[in-house]
């Protein structure tokens, strides 16, 4: 008789993989918390809610000039439409993880069996939220006071494309996020929005040495993809397919490079 | 500055001049025909292919002679040629069979494009005949360097100059021509007289590159062949290498402003009606040539004196780039022209099209570089060495412990909960874990101590996944902890963690409990780990200690069965800590195995069942808190007695004696002897008492040892 058998009964058994059930119930629970905890900290959730919707209302609808042709207060709509989800999607994802990797609490998480993709998707979800919270009064303010010629669908189809656009704009977040310090990550952001979203051509004209430059920026496809996808033809001035595959790229690019750096750094 | 350093330089220039390569294909599009016209032209691009054309490929072959001298002394002639084969004949032929076609390809799809109706007869008529060797001619080049260096050296050696007077003599001429910037005039001259006096030769393209045709062309020959040369003469008194160092930037002086006057006299691009004649004196020609064969070796010699200057020293991420700098530059051609003749079509500006080509190429290269080739046998080939990726055992795989082992141990390695096997991890130069190995018993509390830097957190940090090891294994819950399953049965408690501030403390804990297949509920969690009080809080706004509770409540929540605890109760006050201290005794009750890092001896005295000492990376010691003690064969004696301690001090086996008032305490390695002793000198002594050394002082004493 083996002496030893009273002892095996206690030795380790290799856990059952998640069910799928809960796999799914794991990544709606983080994205609660993480949406939660961005939208209780009002410093960090107004400016996004509150900025484009303003700079919407004055440079968009009080100052454009009344003879202006219509179809460019349709573009202005779209540019600070772009704006309005840039910034959440930018600032949510750089500084999201870079507080996380900053407290230690990354390294926690992986250290938890939290399913690798979890965090990830549960920060897209809430840039994603937040660029649809921002959104939404300028579409508003569009329909009610803006003077567009679209209809209510063309609207909501601009709308939806740029709550898809969200995901480049994160993954850029999410990179810078994964390599700046936490007091560091939102200059680095600002360093990438603020010429971005000047030099896209939104919704300032453009010195024309700059002009070609506008295809650098993914704010610029975003924008053509947008007009594009609602129908406006006057401001096509790109192939909408090649568009999505830039904002394709830069979500395969910086995404991969954020995850990288994640998964090995922390 | 040592040799290994002036290697890393000239590795550096040498990975600079294949990389520039790149530069250079992709400028060729926005001024020249071939492989395609793009419609936006530039002179910027067109001056910079001129000027990195001066120099590239001269620099490249003066270090390859200097290499080919280095593994020729170092290894021998046997191995030289072997080496070489493998390392430029076989990359030639099977690259040359790979890319040659595609490029070619490229280039007759490109130039129709260009010249569009009249295609096939234009475009065919700018095709040269002969055989296209491509931008591998420079393989084939190094190839009749090598034979013809070593045939004349062979002479040399043994007809012409036995004894090495002679050699000795030119070592002499070249110290004494490089350090008065003179040598440059006679290196210059047999390209100079070989361009001056050919009447074909197309001026704004400098040395003309030799990619079509077998017959080996005698301006490559001269220009390039003397490049060789001085490289491999070079090698011969490395020392001389300081003078480039010394002088680089007065080369690169001279090497810009007679580029500048070159590019005065021919144009800043080429006139493609007039390539092979000069407006201008009838000097003109004379004075192009000279200034042009002139500046090709100011440009060597002040680029490798930069390099020698700002990159002596060893880099990793140099290393990375110069490694993968051939299969670049080797792979580059068909991408390059391929980009550029896609890119025709679009309306963008060059300064954009340019930048994208360089990048996209780098980074298609760079990625099949570091997946295809580093780690397999084409890096062997092409570094002469493969380069591993992560080394495969770190992931869990172990081999199989022999049958005989497995049956003695009642716990074989699978079987428990968490094991470090031989691991061995570093940080750049400190090793932080040497070849530890160590495991957690089911159901059983293993404390692991030792002094800051030991190798605590490493270890942890391996068991918990955070880190892979460099050698030996890891394995947590039977497998490798770096797989989210292994990790569904642990809990952590971490050090200097801020969970969110604005979740309140029943949030974190409803977060956390997600993660596990079979957590405790809400209230059980928040009752076992004492915060049921704080669970409407939010996390911010709590102290310290409470913090530390929320921790334990996350740590447990998801009913772990290995739980680490790392200094879990710093900041506790006496009662949360016994509070703790309780509810880790009951999850030990129940099965859970626990792995301790804690400064604080006591509690590991008072809960662990196993310690495990670490001290410099290694493993000094492991066993029960009773027999760490006993590994401390001293013992302390307290006893109230008037003896002298000065005379207790000289007695055998006495470490340390102190009087408090009247009573004595003594630290002794042999009591019973002292205790002998003591009854003898003070029959009246009282309240004597005899005790085992504290795991501190174990502690304490072990960890002295390596010090």
């Amino acid at each position: 008789m083996n002496t030893n058998v009273a002892i095996i009964p206690a030795a380790v058994t290799r856990p059952a993989p998640m069910p799928l059930l809960a796999l799914l119930r794991t990544y709606a629970t983080e994205a609660k918390y993480e949406t939660l905890n961005g939208l209780r900290n009002p410093a960090f959730a107004v400016p996004f809610l509150v900025i484009p919707v303003a700079v919407y209302l004055l440079f968009g609808v009080v100052m454009v000039p009344a003879d202006i042709e219509p179809q460019w207060r349709n573009y202005l709509f779209s540019g600070f439409s772009v704006l309005a989800v840039m910034m959440p999607a930018i600032f949510v994802g750089c500084m999201g993880i870079a507080l996380e990797r900053e407290g230690n609490l990354l390294k926690l998480k992986r250290a938890l069996p939290m399913p690798a993709g979890a965090n990830l998707v549960a920060k897209l979800l809430t840039s994603m939220i937040v660029s649809s919270m921002a959104m939404v009064p300028i579409a508003i303010a569009g329909l009610a006071i803006g003077q567009l010629t679209l209809s209510l669908s063309q609207v909501l189809i601009l709308e939806l494309v740029m709550i898809l656009g969200t995901i480049p704009f994160f993954t850029i977040g999410f990179f810078i996020g994964s390599v700046a310090s936490g007091s560091a990550a939102p200059a680095y952001g600002n360093i990438v929005f603020l010429p971005m979203m000047w030099l896209s051509g939104l919704f300032i004209p453009l010195p024309e040495f700059l002009e070609p430059w506008t295809v650098v920026w993914p704010a610029f496809h975003l924008n053509q993809v947008a007009l594009a996808s609602a129908g406006v033809s006057e401001f096509s001035w790109f192939p909408p397919g090649m568009a999505v595959a830039v904002l394709v790229g830069v979500a395969v690019l910086f995404g991969g490079g954020g995850v990288w750096r994640v998964a090995r750094v922390g | 500055m040592s040799q290994e350093n002036r290697l890393h330089a000239l590795d550096a220039a040498r990975a600079f001049a294949l990389l520039l390569g790149i530069v250079l294909h992709a400028t060729m599009s926005f001024f020249f025909f071939m492989p395609a016209q793009d419609p936006s032209q530039s002179t910027t691009m067109a001056v910079t292919f001129y000027v990195i054309h001066v120099f590239r490929m001269s620099l490249f072959f003066l270090l390859a002679g200097f290499f080919a001298h280095m593994v020729l002394h170092r290894r021998g002639m046997r191995a030289f040629v072997k080496d070489r084969a493998k390392r430029i004949l076989a990359p030639m032929t099977v690259g040359w069979l790979l890319i040659a076609p595609p490029t070619i390809y490229i280039v007759i799809i490109g130039m129709t494009k260009t010249f569009g109706g009249q295609a096939a007869a234009a475009g065919g008529a700018q095709i040269p005949p002969g055989f296209p060797l491509t931008h591998l001619w420079f393989l084939y080049y190094l190839c009749i360097f090598y034979v013809i260096a070593l045939g004349v050296r062979a002479a040399f050696v043994r007809f012409v100059d036995p004894k090495g007077t002679l050699r000795a003599r030119i070592d002499g001429v070249l110290r004494a021509g490089l350090a008065t910037y003179a040598a440059p005039l006679l290196l210059a001259a047999p390209l100079f007289a070989v361009l001056y006096k050919d009447p074909a030769w197309m001026m704004w393209f400098g040395l003309p590159t030799p990619d079509i045709g077998l017959t080996p062309k005698l301006p490559a020959l001269a220009g390039f062949g003397t490049a060789f040369l001085l490289g491999w003469l070079l090698h011969r008194q490395v020392e001389v290498l300081e003078v480039f160092r010394r002088q680089c930037f007065v080369n690169l002086a001279f090497a810009i402003g007679l580029t500048v006057f070159c590019l005065s006299l021919v144009g800043l691009k080429p006139n493609m009606m007039a390539l092979t004649t000069l407006d201008g004196p009838a000097w003109s020609r004379a004075a192009y040539a000279g200034a042009y064969t002139l500046s090709i070796w100011y440009w060597v010699f002040g680029l490798t004196g930069l390099a020698l200057r700002f990159f002596d020293n060893p880099s990793p991420a140099r290393r990375y780039v110069a490694d993968s700098s051939y299969w670049l530059y080797i792979m580059h051609l068909p991408v390059v022209f391929g980009l550029q003749v896609l890119l025709m079509d679009l309306p963008w500006h060059w300064s954009l099209k340019f930048p994208f080509i360089v990048l996209v190429t780098l980074a298609i290269l760079l990625v099949s570089y570091h997946y295809l080739v580093r780690p397999t046998f084409i890096g062997g080939v092409l570094n002469g060495r493969k380069v591993s990726r992560r080394s495969k055992a770190g992931r869990g795989v172990t081999s199989p412990a022999p049958a005989a082992a497995a049956q003695l141990d009642p716990n074989p390695i699978d079987k428990k909960p968490a094991v470090l096997e031989k691991v061995t991890k570093r940080f750049d130069t400190t090793v932080a874990l040497d070849g530890v190995s160590l495991a957690v018993e089911p159901g059983e509390m293993l404390a692991v101590l030792g002094p800051n830097g030991a190798g605590k957190s490493t270890a942890i940090s391996l068991w918990l996944g955070l880190l892979e090891p460099d050698g030996g294994s890891v394995r947590v819950m039977g497998a490798s902890p770096l797989e989210v399953t292994s990790r569904l049965e642990v809990g952590v408690m971490m050090q200097d963690v801020n969970l969110a501030p604005d979740l309140k403390v029943r949030e974190h804990i409803a977060q956390t409990a997600s993660y596990y297949a079979n957590p405790l509920s809400l209230d059980e969690a928040l009752e076992f780990s004492g915060t049921t009080p704080l669970a409407g809080k939010r996390y911010g706004k709590l102290s310290g200690g409470q913090k530390r509770q929320v921790q334990f409540a996350v740590a447990i929540c998801g009913r772990p069965k290995l739980l680490f605890l790392d200094e879990p109760t710093v900041g506790l006050d006496v009662e949360a800590r016994e509070a703790m201290w309780r509810a880790i005794r009951k999850l030990m009750a129940d099965g859970c195995s626990i792995v301790l890092t804690t400064h604080y001896l006591e509690e590991a005295e008072a809960l662990a069942d196993r310690v495990a000492v670490l001290a410099k990376g290694r493993l000094i010691a492991t066993g029960s808190v009773e027999e760490m003690r006993s590994l401390v064969t001293r013992r302390r004696i307290s006893c109230r007695s008037g003896v002298d301690i000065d005379e207790i001090r000289g007695w055998p086996g006495v470490v340390e004696v102190l009087r408090d008032g009247n009573q004595v305490r003594v630290t002794a390695f042999d009591a019973e002897g002292v205790v002998r002793r003591l009854f003898v000198a003070d029959s009246a002594l009282s309240h004597l008492e005899v005790r085992q050394a504290s795991l501190a002082e174990a502690f304490t004493e072990l960890t002295k040892e390596t010090a």
